[in-house]
């Protein structure tokens, strides 16, 4: 990869140290040990050589050009250092010290500095307080690991050092190898961003695998992961999931978010695979890394145990794969070549004394029928077992089927170890136990979903051009100059209309000769509603008063509303009341926003009305959307059910829906301030009829 | 001759404000004007012992009047007063001292009474009694916070009337405060002919606006003996809103987001609810009962420039002392309000009647 971070041309180690206890001791050891073929230059003033090379006072005195510099030394020094690798026209910087942005606003101050002298001398910086990164193919070890990983397709960028280490002593044990490992540490410059874009062009790396517990640069990490994703698989494990920065982003109505988060969105926008657990995002690479992509989600499932073969079906469903159908040919061959006790429907058992030939004979019928995209293979080691034979000829049959993966569960410990080595060599993926195997196997299948999805969102954005995003704009500044950061409702219903987003006749009033005046001209039945921006939930303060049918009664309820207001809100500033011309009932959706600080604007859509909590039926997608976007939204929920009909109900204009939520995504595109809203309750009338929206509530920043 | 005009009403009902914005808008036209607060309860005791006003303080640098403190501001007195019925004579001697010493050379004083108009009325100098005495034109502020606050007032103001013609004196006019629009109709339609069949001018409606006297981050740290735990140099953000984040942070960003310059009162240890909170960019963020934040908390607060607080009190404690100090009147939070406080008097009282009839 003609990358100079990745195949720098010469590698100065700045804090070089004769002392195996010292990190610049190992840096450069590892260094020398992987084999690297550019110039390696040790700086450290108090040395004249260290392990064997010789040893310069600074960099400035090391001849000839340095494309890469790692800095071992104190955080305190190492501004020093990095200003002067400024100087001596260093391209890349990797800071190994720690004592930066992690240690507190001193450390962040420094850190500032550092990123500072890079951009005047125009270095980029891996980390600092990382671990440093390796290629395997340069090749490159530029850690402080003790050990370095065997070569492979794997890549793997991680937030935490401490996961790496523990990984790499793992992956020896189990023969997986890498193309690349990178520690960001505090990702000061160089992010998960810049990675994936330049290891998405690298021909070693089949998956990247990434652990993260923050990503700052939300919009360009969903683009970049999207064009990546179209290439090759992206593997993340969240850390910090539960935590605030995470969850929280999903605020907007509150308690409806159940477990979704901005994350998960986000990822799933861009095609990311989310493994839950190490060990999870470990199953997925070893799948990516050497199988191949199948064609859709049916598998087959072969087995010499009838138990494992049920959980493993369990399990596969549950994980969203299918079970094929055979064929009556596949029926028939294996009728012909099993035992009569076999099961020769989908799972295959070939019984406990299946010899590696009746293994081979079922694996290459099954895998010949049409309708199979990947397989599962699982061995119990039992009396006639040949674990090594059986495992060779599964790496024979499946060489004979590219395009479906296979994957392997040899369920034991000693009697299938030698068996489970040979096939993970071939690579075949073999786990221990079948969970795992399932696992493996719906990621693969998942990641073809999610190529059908992305190419369907290159599809198309809408644009609408019967919007007013100058009259929008106009509202929220005329809302801001009054001090505010909420519309009132008033204002939210003159911001849809300028978005064509149907609203009921509405005035802002100040008395009740005004009020009396409104609903004449609109006509009863009317509803009053308190107007402020203070007040969250109308309903709960009393501030609502519906089917309103005379002057006298609107006089009374302007009354009426006025005092619990100010009896249970006595500090709400008050606008004035909203008379709104009631409209008949529809079927109750909601249709929301909200800005999350890193992904931007999500769209939420869910069933409505009062029981709306209870079920939390509700659906997320990142702005902006496309149309066949929309409609998988609508789809995902329950209340889609609803909204078809149930029972001879006419079915409801769904249509509509999709255009409401188009035109929000489009709303926010166009001001980006808007930080929150609510359309709740949508009332969508029957197919043809369309929508509107009753409540409007809308907050920017 | 001097005009005096005498500012008088209930409890917290914009007096200072509004004498503010009147000496503004004076100046403004032209005229000597100046500002004189007889009686005063303390604020503030300094460490020598001595009792403060700062509020006169506040008006008195914000205006840069050139008389000393001692002079506008006369007599202060703390919440034990009434031994000072010992020594009346003196007091009413200083208060008309300092008052002619105000006067010489000017078009127009303003004069702010203490919080109600029988304040004194036990040693001879309660609002009428030195109203009289100045031959100043009394005008009553009305705060009409409320439904039931907005129909008490012809009442209150009748009450006042009444006590002001035992002493054969009368009220000016009134100054309708603090209005929410969905009660201007009652007030002009109801309110406003009940005073004046009553014989009683009203000289302006003013409908309500927040944050005409919001303080600032740096009061705050005063007023709370805040450690300042980041953001130094953010400490004149102003305090219009207090909020308290106790619920859960998805829930809390929703009040967060709606908040406008808000001051957000929560626990240390809520470090999730904290970094929600820096991102909504508030004015300050207190941090109750000593409990240190996370690094993170300070690091993105760093970024970010939202000062964090922390104080040893809990949070009921903090916020009962939060809205203590945000009734106090800091010159800085004046000048800069200034133009605001001048546009309510352009355009919601006749200051011209109020200076001329």
């Amino acid at each position: 990869m003609n990358n100079s971070l990745f195949n720098p041309r010469s590698v100065a180690v700045i804090g070089a140290s004769r002392e195996p206890t010292k990190v610049g001791y190992t840096l450069l050891n590892n260094i020398i040990n992987s084999g690297y073929r550019g110039n390696i230059y040790p700086v450290n003033p108090k040395a004249d050589e260290v392990l064997g090379l010789k040893c310069y006072k600074s960099i400035s005195e090391v001849p000839g050009e340095v494309d890469l510099a790692i800095i071992a030394v104190p955080a305190q020094v190492a501004l020093e250092v990095a200003e002067e690798c400024g100087r001596r026209g260093v391209k890349y910087l990797t800071v190994i010290s720690a004592g930066f942005k992690e240690v507190g606003s001193e450390g962040a101050d420094r850190e500032r500095e550092l990123v500072n002298i890079a951009k005047k001398y125009r270095m980029r910086i891996l980390g600092p307080n990382c671990l440093g990164f390796i290629d395997s193919y340069t090749p490159l070890n530029a850690t402080f690991a003790a050990v370095t990983p065997r070569r492979g397709r794997i890549a793997f960028v991680s937030q935490s050092g401490a996961l790496i280490t523990a990984i790499l002593d793992w992956s020896i044990k189990r023969g997986i190898g890498f193309s690349k490992i990178v520690s960001l540490g505090n990702k000061a410059d160089l992010d998960e961003v810049y990675f994936i874009q330049a290891i998405g062009e690298d021909i070693e790396t089949k998956v990247i695998l990434l652990y993260v517990e923050s990503i700052e640069r939300g919009k360009e990490f969903v683009d970049v992961a999207k064009q990546t994703s179209m290439k090759k698989p992206i593997v993340v494990l969240k850390g910090g999931v539960t935590e605030a920065g995470a969850r929280a982003a999903m605020s907007h109505t509150g308690a409806m978010t159940g477990g979704f988060t901005a994350y998960e969105v986000a990822f799933k926008k861009a095609g990311i695979l989310i493994a839950n657990t190490i060990s999870e995002l470990f199953d997925y690479a070893m799948a990516f890394s050497n199988q191949s992509i199948p064609a859709g989600s049916n598998i087959a499932i072969v087995t010499n145990a009838g138990g494992p073969g049920i959980i493993t079906t369990d399990l596969s469903l549950k994980a969203g794969l299918r079970l094929s159908s055979f064929s009556p040919s596949t029926i028939n061959s294996l009728r012909s070549k099993l035992p009569p006790a076999a099961a020769i429907y989908n799972p295959v058992d070939v019984l406990g004394d299946a010899r590696a030939d009746r293994y081979r004979n079922a694996l290459d019928i099954v895998l010949s029928d049409e309708d199979v995209n990947g397989l599962i293979v699982i061995l119990t080691p039992q009396a006639m077992t040949e674990p090594i034979d059986t495992a060779k000829a599964i790496i024979e049959v499946s060489k004979k089927y590219l395009g479906k993966p296979v994957i392997a569960a040899f369920i034991g410990g000693e009697a299938v170890r030698e068996a489970a080595d040979l096939l993970i060599n071939e690579g075949i993926p073999c786990f221990d136990l079948p969970e795992r195997a399932v696992i493996a196997l719906s990621g693969l299948c998942r990641y073809r979903s999610y190529l059908d999805e992305l190419e369907k969102v290159i599809e198309k954005y809408v644009k609408f051009y019967d919007v007013d995003a100058v009259r929008a704009r106009e509202i929220i500044n005329i809302a801001r100059s009054d001090g505010r950061r909420a519309l009132l409702e008033i204002e939210a219903r003159e911001l849809m209309r300028a978005y064509g987003i149907p609203v009921p006749p509405a005035f802002l009033v100040k008395s009740e000769d005004e009020a009396i005046n409104a609903a004449n001209k609109m006509g009863y039945p009317v509803a009053l509603k308190i107007s402020s921006p203070q007040i969250l939930h109308k309903t709960d303060v009393g501030g609502v008063v519906l089917n309103i049918n005379s002057d006298a009664e609107v006089r009374e309820a302007y009354r009426t509303i006025l005092s619990r207001v100010s009896r249970y809100a006595p500090k709400a500033m008050l606008y004035g009341v909203t008379v709104q011309k009631m409209v008949p009932k529809g079927r109750e959706v909601i249709v929301g926003l909200t800005k999350d600080q890193v992904f931007g604007h999500m769209i939420m859509f869910g069933l409505g009305g009062i029981y709306a909590n209870v079920f939390r039926d509700v659906s997320f997608r990142l702005t902006p959307v496309t149309p066949s976007e929309a409609m998988d939204m609508i789809k995902e929920t329950k209340a889609y059910a609803i909204l078809k009909g149930i029972r001879g109900e006419a079915p409801a204009d769904v249509a509509s829906i999709v255009n409401v939520i188009l035109r929000l995504s489009q709303l926010v595109q166009d001001v980006p301030e808007i930080v929150e809203m609510d359309i709740n309750p949508l009332f969508v009338y029957n197919e043809g009829e369309g929508c509107i929206a009753l409540d409007v509530k809308v907050v920017f920043s | 001759m001097v005009k005096s005009i005498y500012i008088t009403g209930l409890g917290y009902c914009g007096k200072t404000i509004i004498a503010y914005g009147l000496l503004r808008k004076l100046i403004g036209e032209g005229l000597k004007a100046s500002y004189f607060k007889p009686i005063s309860i303390a604020r503030k005791k300094l460490p020598g012992g001595k009792y403060i006003d700062t509020d006169a303080i506040a008006l008195k640098e914000a205006l840069n009047l050139s008389e000393p403190i001692d002079v506008i501001s006369p007599i202060v007195l703390s919440d034990r007063y009434i031994e000072l019925r010992n020594r009346a004579k003196e007091v009413r001697e200083t208060i008309e001292e300092c008052y002619r010493n105000i006067i010489s050379g000017k078009d127009v004083v303003i004069i702010e009474s203490h919080g109600y108009p029988e304040t004194l009325l036990s040693i001879g100098c309660s609002v009428p009694e030195l109203a009289k005495s100045f031959n100043s034109k009394v005008v009553f502020i009305a705060a009409c916070k409320g439904v039931a606050a907005i129909d008490q007032i012809v009442d209150k103001v009748l009450l006042y009337e009444d006590f002001m013609e035992k002493y054969s004196y009368r009220i000016h006019g009134v100054l309708l405060n603090a209005i929410q629009p969905p009660f201007i109709e009652r007030v002009r339609e109801l309110i406003v002919p009940a005073l004046e069949n009553a014989g009683i001018k009203v000289f302006g409606i003013i409908s309500e606006r927040r944050a005409l006297l919001a303080p600032t981050v740096r009061d705050i740290v005063e007023a709370l003996g805040a450690e300042v735990l980041e953001g130094e140099s953010f400490l004149s953000n102003f305090i219009e809103d207090v909020l308290i984040g106790a619920m859960s942070p998805e829930n809390a960003l929703r009040w967060f987001r709606r908040a406008v310059n808000a001051a957000i009162i929560t626990g240390g240890d809520r470090s999730d609810l904290i970094l929600q909170a820096i991102e909504t960019k508030p004015s300050v963020i207190i941090l109750t009962g000593n409990l240190y934040p996370s690094i993170r908390v300070l690091v993105k607060a760093r970024e970010t420039g939202v000062p964090i607080l922390l104080v040893p009190y809990d949070t009921y404690t903090t916020v009962e002392k939060l809205s203590e100090a945000q009734s106090i009147i800091t010159p800085e939070s004046l000048k800069i309000k200034g133009n605001e406080i001048v546009d309510v008097i352009e355009k919601s009282v006749n200051w011209r009647s109020i200076v001329d009839e």
